[in-house]
């Protein structure tokens, strides 16, 4: 690790405005910050210890979840409001990471949480998300993991978060405090493709800080599943998954919820499937044609066309248990 | 090290489940390890490794690095003090690595280390670490297998028995299958270090070695300072299984520091750097061609084996072509081996290297031929049960793996089986059950021990063996004990130091059937000395009995006409005042005498086996799979495992029986899970970490039953134990396959079984 | 700096001709052909090296901390780069807590914080101040041991022992929190501490053991 300035505010403000200077960085759980900075990946000047800050609490009221940026994935999974309508925020949870990171990781640090590309976790590779210009390696190196869709050929680097897929299938809203004050946008619009400019991950103005991410809950959110496939049975990142949400009223989909985790740059909203499930028959081959609507511009790379394959298997799997278990 | 035992009332001890005497330092913290030890004026060092695979260094920039405060000094091949090449293991030296760490600007394997920085903290020396600006000239590499087998070389010896081409041709059933096995990593959780300490020419180092007179005459030589000045201190190892077993460059580098910087110096490997580090498990190609009768009797075998090597030297696991030409009864036999050189760093021994991708193979193929002729694979199994080493033509020295099919068939109700594929459910979950074979040499070498008898009853026992965890400190113990007759609580038990009495290296699953009889002989050497003094101390009860006359029994010497004679130990020291009363002792294998004596004391490794006087040992076992698969997205989970083994006597069936289930956990990840993934356009490995190579988890681990058979196999040794370490993972890869083809019908000839090979 | 390798004294390499003498010899013998040279694709450029932005070349921060370690007040001034792991192994002295991958992956450096597992690899010394720190050598001693730690001894839970401290820490809040309440649940909630040695079934009879006796699991076997 680089050496580094560190610094503890007590005020929202006060913290914002360290921020806003461009060599701090915040840091909370410090799960994914120690380890990028130890790989020398990240090298901030100033780190900006938030732990201090009155973002804590996890809310029920008016069928609105609200959890709070420092709030714990362990907190928030275990949450009786969280277990009972919000079914697929639990099991992202609790199939994420392990038991030691879930108890210190923060609901804020997840949503930021970085890519498990190796090349760009290690500087001696290149790679334009972590150094812009400089190539990519994935592209015609390892690329197994790697992602199908909203790649660039600059970046096919997946995003690595469980949370978040669910998270985007409910349609959740961030919280954001700046120096201008708070603003809520959809989950979804913190999330950038990498396009040209891999490096811009999250639609963040300097400064800024997540304080919260509110979830409305529905049928559609307490029917929900979250099915996970991985490499070992547990504690391994997702090769592919699926967070769905559906309300069936007497066979027929009312409402339905439908993201990808580990085949996107970003946590993927499959929107043409949502669109096309709803006031359909509940019934596995309309769940088919959901998913391959989902994987709708897929782009496979060397080593991972089964992702394709793999990620429509899911869907169809997590609908027809989501559609079974009520 | 040395640590008192805990105590257990009834006799023998060997032969019983017996707690761990490591137990209380270890479940508390207090054993210390490696990098837990301290010294006055330390210097952490962190190494830089090459981002190429083959081509030369041409600008090395340290000045960042030299500049970061802390920082004492930054050793390149520009300043590397002098260090004399060994001959690696393959040319019978203990040197792992063949390229000798900073010797000149050629880059050989992604991760040689090109530059090691040394500062006053771990901190200041891994951040002037990331600091260190190399440029290099790259050249043409390869690591495929696929494109490198146009240069593979044969591998000089082959098995040959009959005319297997000819069989083949005209066998009535035939089988053409090729597996592949992609390169492992042991990741033991503890990685490799070294703390290096010079005094003078008096070199102390700390290693978590697998064999420290080994590591002590390799220094000794690299260092060129006399064997009595390098003093090796293994405390307790943290996991090893083959990649600590010989000198690798990170202790060269330490060592060499230590000298550079005049203080003690102490570098541990990153987790990163442990990939490239001490070797793997080479990529492994087994192409096997078997002729049957309708029946299934065997008529002809013929494998060729391609393995991966380095540019470097060749290294090839014999066992490769050794196992396919013993384990079954066949009369035409061919098996070839070829190197494939790749430009990566030198492979190495991983837990039964050569048996457990031999099993694979051989598990794998006859359930081909099984499901091709439409029987049991049981059946099969024992249709051509070898009743001797038909490849030596020798009798085997004891076998009881028929005992082993039957045990662990019947506690796994394998008769409940239905052969038909996919013919088994669990809701929606295919259920499969297979089985697999294991086997695995014995190997037996000289040890030496000394045994300590207190006059206050406490008893020492030491030899300059290690201990990796699979707690040979408590067998030492029983055995002990067991001669004494005494408590075991009475019992420490001192290894981990090169000073001590020459004993074995700890590989090739050799400790037990090794160390165990020379701590014996030397144990009744003691008795015999307590006895002379108890019949020639005039004031004591036995003065004038002849020695025939008696006997050690619990603690005592004793009359063995008339048993109410006796003078115990303890007072008989007391009376003689004597503070202790101590014996040197030795455990010869057969056929070795003063040759293999002072090659052991010299740092060699004589060994023998598997032919031990006129016969082939081995221990065996057969290993029972469930697995339960959905097969719509691939999840696989391995449900139940039940095996029974052959190994010999069992000394301490709690400490054997947990070596086996780590075994078949380690056949798990291979089947399941572990892969080192290499960028074949940059060479270099990709998952080099525990988060990315996966090796299995708690939730991996089934229900596990381990069943020994009764065995004690005379020939190998006065305590007829043959071998444990390695014989758990051997055949749990094929037995899990098997179970997944006959949950699916999907053959899986490539490991490992991930998702997508599943879909169904 | 420029290439200087000229003026460099270098080495000799060790031996290489084994293999190539080895081949000779085999092909004289008219064992094998000497295949042809393999094609290699066309050498590849070195990465460009990255700039050195800002080196800073300041020294480390050093920053005084309070913590809280085994019911302890512990005051050191430590560099502020100083992992909690790293303190205790380097600084304290209690190198009961091991170093297996420094990256959270293993679980070999579990300790409590707020009476909750976690990794102190990933944890910074001075974001952990005044909170309750316990670790293994908290927990009990070889003449006192934890439940856990005798359970641990009795099912054999392991056998290197280097990862047996984090075993223990996570065993010790999954035996204790109720929320496994099956054996796939501890597994489940198990599966952050690895172990190579594969003690796991020990570790679970350990785990399930200490739970009855505290009356925190309703069953021993899994759930379908």
């Amino acid at each position: 690790m680089k050496p580094f300035e560190y610094l503890k505010p007590s005020t929202l403000t006060q913290a914002i405005d360290i921020g806003r200077q461009p060599d701090g960085m915040f840091v909370a759980g410090a799960t994914t910050t120690l380890d990028l900075m130890k790989y020398h990946v990240w090298q901030p000047n100033k780190l900006i210890d938030i732990t201090g800050l009155p973002l804590r609490g996890i809310s029920f009221k008016n069928s609105v979840l609200t959890l709070s940026a420092l709030e714990t994935m362990t907190a928030a999974a275990y949450h009786p409001a969280v277990m009972q309508h919000f079914r697929v925020i639990s099991q992202s949870l609790l199939l994420a990471a392990s038991q030691q990171i879930r108890n210190v990781a923060t609901i804020g640090g997840n949503l930021l949480q970085r890519t498990r590309c190796p090349y760009y976790r290690d500087t001696s590779f290149r790679c334009n998300r972590r150094n812009p210009g400089s190539g990519c390696d994935a592209v015609l190196g390892a690329n197994r993991n790697h992602a199908i869709l909203g790649t660039s050929d600059q970046c096919i680097a997946t995003h690595a978060s469980d949370l978040c897929v669910a998270l985007v299938a409910l349609d959740a809203q961030v919280v954001i405090q700046g120096v201008a004050g708070e603003r809520v946008v959809p989950l979804t619009q913190l999330y950038r493709l990498p396009g040209a400019a891999p490096e811009r991950e999250y639609a963040l103005l300097p400064g800024e800080l997540i304080t919260a991410v509110r979830v409305s809950a529905s049928a559609a959110t307490r029917s929900s599943t979250y099915l996970k496939v991985r490499d070992r049975n547990s504690y391994a990142f997702a090769l592919s998954s699926a967070a769905v949400g559906l309300d069936v009223k007497r066979g027929v989909v009312k409402q339905a919820h439908v993201a990808l985790g580990g085949v996107g740059t970003v946590p993927w909203k499959a929107t043409l499937a949502e669109t096309y499930l709803l006031g359909k028959p509940a019934t596995r081959e309309h769940f088919t044609e959901a998913a391959r609507l989902a994987v709708t511009g897929a782009i496979p790379q060397k080593d991972n066309a089964f992702k394709i394959e793999l990620v429509q298997r899911i869907i169809v799997q997590a609908l027809d248990e989501t559609a079974t278990s009520r | 090290m040395s640590i008192p035992s805990t105590d257990k009332p009834t006799r023998p001890l060997v032969g019983q489940a017996i707690n761990r005497i490591t137990g209380p330092v270890k479940v508390t913290g207090q054993a210390r390890y490696t990098g837990e030890q301290t010294w006055a004026n330390l210097v952490h060092g962190v190494l830089v490794g090459s981002t190429i695979a083959k081509g030369k260094v041409t600008g090395l920039d340290i000045q960042a690095a030299e500049a970061v405060p802390g920082v004492i000094g930054v050793m390149t091949h520009r300043n590397r003090p002098p260090v004399t090449a060994q001959p690696p293991p393959t040319q019978g030296g203990g040197g792992g690595t063949v390229v000798l760490p900073l010797s000149d600007t050629r880059i050989h394997y992604a991760g040689q280390p090109v530059a090691l920085v040394l500062a006053d903290t771990l901190e200041n020396a891994t951040y002037a670490a990331s600091l260190v600006r190399v440029q290099y000239r790259a050249e043409a590499a390869n690591t495929e297998l696929s494109k490198g087998r146009v240069r593979a070389q044969p591998v000089e010896e082959s098995k040959r028995r009959g005319n297997a081409d000819a069989a083949l041709a005209t066998a009535p059933v035939r089988i053409d299958a090729t597996y592949y096995l992609p390169i492992e990593h042991h990741n033991p959780i503890e990685p490799s270090g070294t703390v290096a300490i010079w005094e003078g020419d008096q070199l102390t180092v700390y290693e978590p070695t697998q064999w420290m007179k080994g590591l002590q005459q390799a220094l000794s030589r690299s260092f060129n300072v006399p064997n009595e000045n390098v003093h090796i201190l293994t405390s307790y190892i943290g996991g090893a299984f083959g990649c600590k077993a010989f000198t690798w460059p990170h202790t060269l580098l330490a060592v060499a520091a230590a000298r550079l910087v005049g203080r003690p110096v102490k570098l541990i490997n990153t987790r990163e750097h442990e990939y490239v580090a001490h070797g793997y498990r080479p990529e492994i190609v087994q192409h096997y061609q078997l002729g049957a009768d309708p029946e299934g009797k065997l008529l002809a075998l013929k494998v060729e084996v391609h393995a991966s090597t380095a540019e470097t030297d060749d290294f090839f696991t014999p066992q490769l072509i050794g196992m396919p030409a013993m384990f079954f009864s066949c009369p035409n036999v061919l098996a070839q081996g070829y190197t494939v050189p790749l430009d990566y760093g030198m492979p190495t021994a991983m837990r039964a290297p050569g048996e457990v991708e031999a099993t694979f193979a051989l598990s794998s193929v006859m359930d081909e031929l099984a499901v091709k002729i439409g029987r049991d694979p049981l059946a099969l199994h024992l249709l051509n049960y070898a009743e001797k080493d038909e490849d030596h033509n020798l009798p085997w020295s004891s076998k009881e793996l028929r005992a082993c099919y039957q045990v662990g068939a019947e506690q796994f109700d394998w008769s409940k089986r239905n052969h038909a594929t996919s013919s088994m459910q669990d809701g929606r979950l295919r259920v499969g059950w297979g089985m697999g074979i294991s086997a695995y040499p014995t190997h037996l070498s000289p040890s030496m021990a000394k045994v300590r008898y207190l006059a206050d009853g406490q008893v020492l026992v030491q030899a300059a063996t290690q201990d990796l965890g699979t707690e040979i400190y408590t067998i030492i113990a029983q055995v002990t004990a067991d001669t004494l007759g005494i408590p075991l609580a009475q019992v420490s038990v001192e290894l981990g130091d090169s000073s001590l009495p020459a004993s074995v290296s700890t590989g090739g699953s050799r400790a037990t059937a090794s160390v165990l009889p020379a701590v014996l002989a030397t144990a009744r050497t003691l008795v015999q000395q307590l006895i002379a003094l108890a019949n020639t101390d005039p004031t004591g009860p036995l003065f004038g009995l002849k020695k025939d006359q008696l006997k050690g029994v619990n603690g005592r010497v004793v009359s063995i006409a008339d048993p109410n004679k006796s003078d115990a130990y303890t007072e008989l020291l007391k009376r003689c005042r004597l503070p202790y009363l101590e014996a040197f002792g030795e455990h010869l294998p057969p056929g070795m005498g003063a040759t293999e004596r002072s090659e052991l004391m010299a740092g060699s490794r004589p060994s023998i086996g598997p032919e031990i006087s006129g016969h082939i040992s081995y221990a065996y076992g057969a290993v029972f799979v469930e697995v339960k698969i959905d097969p719509f997205v691939g999840q696989l989970h391995v449900t139940r495992v039940v095996g029974a083994y052959d190994g010999g006597r069992i000394i301490n069936r709690k400490t054997a029986d947990s070596q086996i289930r780590g075994g078949i956990i380690m056949g798990i990840g291979m089947a399941c899970t572990e892969k080192t993934v290499t960028d074949h356009r940059l060479n270099r490995f990709v998952n080099n970490n525990l988060a990315d190579y996966h090796i299995p988890v708690q939730a991996d681990v089934p229900h596990m039953e381990v069943h020994f058979v009764d065995s004690i196999d005379k020939i190998v040794g006065p305590l007829g134990s043959k071998a444990v370490g390695e014989l758990g993972i051997n055949g749990v890869a094929g037995a899990i396959c098997n179970a997944v083809y006959h949950a699916t019908g999907k053959r899986i000839r490539s490991l490992p079984i991930t998702p997508e090979k599943l879909f169904v | 700096m420029n290439d200087d390798s000229n003026r460099m004294p270098l080495s000799d390499l060790p031996k290489q001709a084994g293999r190539r003498d080895f081949v000779k010899q085999l092909s004289s013998l008219g064992f094998f052909l000497v295949p042809e040279p393999v094609k290699l694709p066309d050498p590849i450029d070195t990465p460009a090296l990255p700039a050195l932005l800002s080196v800073d070349h300041s020294a480390a921060r050093m920053v005084p901390v309070t913590m809280q370690i085994n019911d302890k007040t512990v005051k050191r001034t430590i560099d502020a780069r100083t992992t909690l792991l790293d303190l205790l192994r380097e600084h304290l002295g209690l190198t009961g807590t091991k170093k297996g991958c420094d990256h959270g992956a293993c679980g070999a450096c579990t300790v409590h914080v707020n009476g909750q597992n976690i990794n102190s690899c990933l944890a910074l010394a001075i974001m952990h101040q005044n909170q309750p720190v316990t670790t293994i050598e908290g927990l009990g001693s070889p003449e006192a041991l934890h439940p856990m730690q005798a359970a641990f001894i009795k099912h054999d839970g392991f056998q290197c022992g280097y990862c047996t401290s984090g075993q223990i820490m996570s065993a010790v809040t999954v035996a204790g929190d109720g929320r496994a309440r099956t054996e796939a649940d501890i597994r489940e909630l198990m599966s952050g501490n690895l172990c190579r040695c594969g003690a796991y079934n020990g570790i679970i009879a350990a785990i399930q053991s200490v739970a009855a006796n505290e009356n925190k699991l309703e069953t021993k076997s899994t759930k379908p």
